[in-house]
């Protein structure tokens, strides 16, 4: 049972409908309040609200915080207002060229900044917001003025309103675009791929999504947003100042909307938005009136307390206090009970018959990190559909051999030949993912503020459309047992399941080649006989190639059906797990060379 | 026209040996502790009118008030540490960054509530403007003594932290706090004392800055803005490195007071350091971590 | 339970305090004082604000506006032009005013009026200058000050007519360089100064925009040194306008004269940062002091009664910002609002367009006629007008126009040569008589 509205948008949460039941409302509002100062707090909500949501989608989302998105604000105002006065170009057309505008310098200085780690990302983005003002102010001055007036010539044609009504009333539905943008997003390929990157870039990387291509989607539908909003702005106040609309207090102010209602969630931004507003005016009226600075004191103070005590936002508060509400409201739709089975295990999962075939082989492989050899002269090859252990003592490069094969490090020297076709140049492991090759993190990095669900669901799309990713999450999920955790917060696992979500997450690409490393390590002697039966579940279901990194040798040698052993980087024996484990030289290297006196002895 | 680029490059000199002098602290925190400490600007502002009142209603030199306030503002970091930071150290960046702009607005305020939006200054301390002559540009004693304390506090900090026992304490904490803790170092007196030393080198910062420019509530995100540039520019760990970028700085902004229109005075560091951390994140001078 | 029930008992009483204190009087008439109180603007800001107060108290004390009212001042912070909007907004919706008094800053001036327009609510305009503030058709908009084309203006006018032969110099021979703030007022004043210098043939040699986040001028100032100005107009605000006077001085810039116009020239922390080298600054812009033999009897004793209210209740000696606020809604609530016991904002816009205030009976040179809601100047003080004081020890003297002067100005002497004895002072006054 489906519940769609009409425009065939799939509303299937409760906390959506709540959302535009109050939209909703929030129209009926605007077209009878008569109260002008009701209704200019109003129009500053659903401005605010807008602007909050779209910074959402670059920094709630994708995890990018921008502190200079009040420049898109100023690009937008300033393009429609400049088109307007100086060649009568309406604002309906204004704003998208501001927006264009808004996205072009976007791209110029937050595409190269989003590979900066976290605090200078946001040095980036303050400086973009000054570099943005300083030329327009240049701008500006040069043409003899400063500030720029509109004058009052109201016309549905020059976005210009006789009644605050409708100022109100276009804020609205401004906000319910943004918001169906939103919902759309966040229901789409594009959004779990969004979202995945905020949470943990390197694990979307390795499911197939590229994360400098998704943030900058996710930047250029935030800046065109900001930017229109900058139009209304300007139309709205009739008025544009450079210290106006390119201030960096606005641009907190903005991340805050979104941080204070709830960060990455569709309410979020407009409960901070209104929140936020009636608060700086009351404050201002009744304290900032009387005692100027104590208004603001006190705003400080709140900010640094907020920050404290309540960094999930209002909403992380709320929800608890309401759950029992939004449950009686419409359910959700189980997704994952859709019976049909319409996915298709490609071919190549299906057990092969040539077991000899190579699938792949490591040539001459060589690591170095300054005058380290991590990994030296390294030859192996892997056939289709074994497991493949890789043991050795710390530090004998098994971690970074699997970083060169899955594209987090790039060789120094040598050659890795997956399906006969050279991957050793190719440096980016979203790519390597798409050609076939899978990999968990020794130290898991599950997507944690999403759902195990949808923690699956971000590899599945790489090779398949929504409804059969659906499908084909909820077979991987049962697969590694983990069905009736399906909607619990991946961080809100312990790790036993935690490393089978990391499973599921390898195994949700449809690699030909899944690369495990220590899925074992820090689990008790009982998790550890449930991940194996996990393991050997998915080699015989799906028969894809498996090489693994284990500690643990009682698992590894049962499992395997060859094994490498690494020590220094060099690769020391070869062979079935019965031979290496009386091999002399593993045994020095794992014990030391008084063992192997012993060993020999004995 | 060689006269003019001897005049701009020693009043680069000058000005850059400011900026070295109030980023330092924040490469000490920002750098080294890790700590986001957007309200840097503030404790300038603070250190500056300290110095004022000292001066306007005690009558006590600047350059001598630092005795008073270089323990007033160590203390004054305390209670920062105590209060403020520590219950945000292990907290993601972003909070950090929001608590410390809400720090900063509560500083900005509290200065406006009760010294008044005024801008203060004080006259030259050496009667009668005494100066140098450098390569016949004139130096005031004011801003010769920024160059002559800059130097000294920076050797004394860069000594501290390489060969001191709390100095290399400092250090090992803030690259592994968990090891250093198991090596028997009290982390949390390490969090205040960075603090302090850094606040105590802002307030002296004040000090020696205060009779070159006046000072009001609003100043501070000026200068904050500035240390961050410094600092990151300058490769975040290295105290040299922050003294010498300083200079840079100064020396870039002189150039740039006088050959382009003043919005874009800032707009210069500003694209330096965009393309710094495109480039060459590490800074000028920092050495990459392994 | 008991602390919260205190607490309670407390949050109950507080937020009926505030409810009850907005109701009010019904013998009370409110008006909105709508300035920037917080942020970069809020000295100005405040010393405005304090003018508007001494006035309402003063009319109060006169038995107060339409019809007997007693006045009550609600205050709004202005501190950008989105917070003006919106404190604009609310005191109309929320308060009820239909008179508001402000603004001192054009930039957050501008929405405000907007708004307080559209609304049919008289905005009594202080002290914003910029010139297009009148011209936008606000039939409920009267300001008192000068434009700032007026004052750049006099800028020309007087460098050219005074300072150049004071040098022996003529206008094209006079060498200009006006360093002025990016924002609306800078452009109004300082950018105006530029245009009206050129045009009174003064050889204009740089105009130097700045931006206020700006620490350090020196660099600045060094390129003006190579201009080797004759005169320099500093148009900037308290903090700005000191640092670029230590500046100058620290890199030996020796123009013949300094042209301030601004809140620094007349504030005394100038002097405290410059001591002696503060005196002998021009300070062109609108002001107070005029010629005491000038003015009328009228004119001294308000302004009299104005200085002891002021002092007394905000412990220092009025500013400038706080005479012309002063003036301009002592003008409106004196002689606007008693004419009438109606609150009909058209009928008291007509009101206002028909007085005619005399320039000698206040003591900034400036009289009171609004143009009328036809002009293209609407609302606009047609009898507005700069003036010139010079600044000897922390006061300043009028020296331009002659008829309002007390002594002529003064040729300056060069810095650290720049101490003026109060026997100086007593001669120059008495060379006018």
């Amino acid at each position: 049972m489906r519940r769609s509205l009409k425009f065939g948008l799939n509303i299937k949460f409760n906390r959506e409908y709540a959302v535009f039941f109050f939209l909703f409302l929030f129209i009926i509002v605007s077209i009878f309040i008569k109260n002008e100062f009701v209704l200019h707090l109003l129009v500053l909500s659903f401005l605010y609200a807008s602007l909050g949501s779209a910074w959402n989608i670059v920094g709630g989302m994708a995890g990018q915080f921008s502190l200079g998105h009040a420049a898109f604000l100023g690009i937008g105002a300033y393009s429609s207002a400049f088109l307007y006065l100086k060649y009568g170009l309406t604002p309906w057309i204004g704003m998208i060229i501001g927006g264009v505008i808004s996205v072009f310098v976007g791209i110029l200085v937050f595409y190269p900044s989003f590979r900066l780690r976290e605090f200078y990302f946001v040095i980036a983005t303050i400086a973009f917001l000054e570099l943005i003002r300083s030329i327009i102010v240049y701008w500006r001055i040069s043409e003899g003025g400063i500030d720029t007036y509109i004058p009052f010539v109201p016309s549905l044609k020059n976005m210009i309103f006789e009644a605050k009504n409708s100022y109100a009333i276009l804020m609205v539905l401004f906000l319910i675009a943004v918001i169906i943008i939103e919902i759309l997003i966040k229901n789409s390929k594009m959004g779990y791929y969004i979202r995945a990157i905020g949470e943990n870039s390197d694990a979307a990387e390795m499911v197939g999504v590229s994360s400098s291509r998704y943030k900058l989607y996710a930047l250029i539908i935030s800046a065109f947003i900001t930017a229109i909003a900058g139009t209304f702005f300007a139309q709205y106040f009739l008025f544009v100042s450079p210290t106006m609309v390119f201030s960096f207090p606005l641009s907190v102010q903005i991340a805050l909307f979104a941080i204070m209602g709830g960060i990455g969630t569709v309410e979020g931004p407009i409960i901070g938005a209104i929140i936020l507003t009636i608060l700086d005016t009351y404050f201002r009226a009744w304290i900032g009136g009387s005692y100027g600075a104590v208004g603001s004191l006190i705003y400080g103070f709140m900010l640094m307390i907020f920050v404290i005590f309540l960094p999930g936002g209002i909403l992380s508060w709320i929800e608890p206090k309401f759950k029992y509400l939004f449950k009686k409201l419409p359910g959700p739709v189980d997704e994952m009970l859709i019976e049909r089975e319409s996915f298709v295990l490609p071919k190549e999962l299906t057990k092969s018959e040539r077991k000899n075939e190579i699938i792949l082989e490591v040539k001459s492989l060589k690591k170095n990190f300054g005058g380290l050899t991590a990994v030296n002269s390294l030859n192996f090859k892997v056939h289709k559909g074994e497991i493949l252990g890789l043991i050795g003592p710390n530090g004998s490069g098994k971690t970074t051999t699997f970083n060169l094969l899955s594209g987090f490090l790039k060789p120094s020297e040598g050659k890795i030949l997956f399906e006969n076709e050279e991957i050793s140049t190719i440096n980016s492991p979203n790519r390597i993912c798409k050609k076939g090759i899978g990999r968990t993190f020794q130290l898991v990095k599950p997507f944690g503020g999403m759902t195990v669900f949808e923690n699956v669901m971000v590899g599945a799309l790489l090779k398949r459309g929504i409804s059969e990713a659906k499908n084909y999450s909820a077979y991987i999920i049962k697969l590694v047992g983990l069905w009736d955790f399906r909607y619990e917060y991946a961080r809100a696992l312990p790790l036993p399941f935690l490393k089978r979500l990391e499973i599921a997450k390898g195994l949700s690409t449809s690699p030909k080649l899944l690369l495990l490393d220590e899925c074992m390590a820090g689990l008790n002697a009982t998790e550890k006989k449930e991940l194996m039966d996990v393991l050997r579940n998915i080699k015989e279901k799906l028969g894809i190639t498996l090489m693994i990194i284990e500690h643990d040798m009682k698992s590894i040698m049962s499992l395997s059906d060859r094994i490498i052993v690494l020590n220094y980087g060099s690769k020391i024996a070869e062979g079935k797990p019965e031979e290496i484990s009386r091999n002399a030289a593993v045994i020095s290297a794992y014990l030391g060379l008084e063992s192997e006196k012993n060993a020999k002895n004995s | 026209m060689e006269k003019i680029f001897i005049e701009l490059l020693i009043n680069g000199i000058v000005l850059g040996s400011i900026f070295a002098l109030f980023s330092i602290g924040l490469t000490l925190i920002f750098g080294i502790m890790k700590i986001v400490n957007f309200a840097h600007g503030e404790y300038i502002m603070l250190g500056m009118y300290a110095s004022f009142w000292l001066f306007s209603l005690m009558g006590i030199n600047p350059y001598l008030s630092i005795i008073i306030i270089a323990p007033l503002f160590f203390f004054i970091g305390y209670l920062s540490q105590k209060f403020v930071i520590q219950p945000i150290l292990n907290s993601p960046m972003v909070a950090q960054l929001l608590a410390t702009v809400g720090l900063g607005i509560v500083m900005q305020n509290f200065a406006l509530l009760f010294w008044s939006a005024d801008p203060r200054s004080i006259q030259e301390v050496f009667i009668g403007r005494q100066g140098i002559e450098m390569l016949g540009v004139k130096i005031s004693y004011e801003e010769l003594m920024a160059f002559i304390i800059a130097t000294p506090m920076n050797i004394c900090l860069f000594i501290f932290l390489k060969y001191t026992k709390l100095g290399k304490a400092l250090r090992a904490t803030s690259q592994d706090m968990q090891a250093a803790k198991l090596m028997g170092i009290d982390v949390d007196k390490i969090y205040w004392i960075a603090f302090a030393i850094s606040s105590a080198s802002v307030g002296i910062a004040g000090s020696v800055i205060l009779p070159i420019y006046p000072v009001n509530p609003t100043i501070g995100i000026n200068f904050g803005l500035i240390a961050f540039v410094v600092v990151i520019l300058g490769g975040i760990t290295s105290i040299n490195g922050t003294f010498i970028t300083g200079i840079i700085i100064g020396i870039i902004d002189s150039f740039s007071g006088y050959l382009l229109p003043s919005v874009f005075k800032e707009s210069s560091f500003f694209i330096i350091l965009l393309l710094i951390l495109w480039f060459r994140p590490i800074g000028l001078f920092g050495r990459a971590l392994a | 339970m008991k602390l919260s029930k205190k607490i309670m008992g407390s949050v109950v009483v507080i937020i009926l305090f505030f409810c009850l204190s907005t109701f009010g009087y019904s013998q009370e008439i409110k008006v909105g004082s709508v300035h920037p109180l917080t942020g970069p603007r809020a000295l100005p800001g405040i010393e405005s604000h304090n003018g508007t107060e001494i006035a309402v108290d003063m009319q109060n004390s006169l038995g107060g506006i339409l019809g007997g009212k007693r006045i009550r001042i609600v205050k709004g912070d202005a501190k950008d032009p989105e917070a003006a909007a919106s404190e604009t907004e609310r005191l109309i919706s929320t308060e009820g005013v239909k008179i508001i008094f402000g603004t001192y800053s054009s930039t957050c001036g501008a929405p405000a009026h907007q708004v307080a327009g559209r609304r049919g609510v008289l905005y009594f305009e202080n002290i914003a200058t910029e010139d297009t503030l009148t011209q936008r058709g606000n039939k409920f908009l009267i300001r008192f000050n000068n434009k700032g084309s007026q004052i750049g203006e006099m800028i020309a006018d007087y460098s050219a007519n005074f300072i150049a032969p004071m040098y022996n110099k003529k206008p094209t021979e006079l060498k200009m360089v006006v360093v002025r703030l990016n924002d609306a007022w800078g452009t109004a004043i300082g950018g105006t100064a530029v245009k009206k210098s050129k045009e009174a043939k003064i050889n204009v040699v740089g105009d130097f925009p700045y931006d206020l986040s700006v620490i350090d001028f020196k660099a600045m100032l060094i390129k003006i040194k190579s201009l080797d100005p004759d005169v320099i107009v500093f148009n900037s605000y308290a903090t700005d306008g000191i640092n670029l006077m230590k500046a100058a001085r620290s890199i030996d810039l020796k123009p013949k004269a300094i042209i301030g116009s601004g809140v620094w020239a007349c504030i005394p922390e100038t002097g405290k940062a410059l001591g002696d080298d503060a005196n002998y600054i021009y300070d062109i812009e609108s002001g107070f002091g005029v010629n005491p033999k000038y003015i009328s009897e009228k004119a001294k004793k308000i302004t009299a009664e104005f200085e002891k209210r002021y002092k007394e209740k905000f412990g220092v000696e009025p500013p400038s910002n706080s005479y012309l606020a002063f003036w301009s809604a002592w003008i409106a609530l004196h002689e606007i609002l008693t004419k009438t016991s109606e609150l009909d904002t058209q009928k008291i816009r007509i009101i206002a367009s028909e007085i005619d205030i005399s320039e000698k009976d206040t003591n900034t040179g400036m009289g009171a006629k609004y143009a009328p809601t036809d002009h293209p100047d609407a609302g606009h003080n047609l009898k507005s007008t700069p003036i010139v004081r010079q600044r000897f020890n922390d006061k300043l003297y009028v020296v331009y126009p002659t008829k309002f002067a007390v002594c002529k100005g003064q040729k300056d002497p060069g810095w650290g040569k720049k101490k003026v004895s109060d026997e100086q002072i007593i001669n120059w006054l008495k060379e006018m008589k």
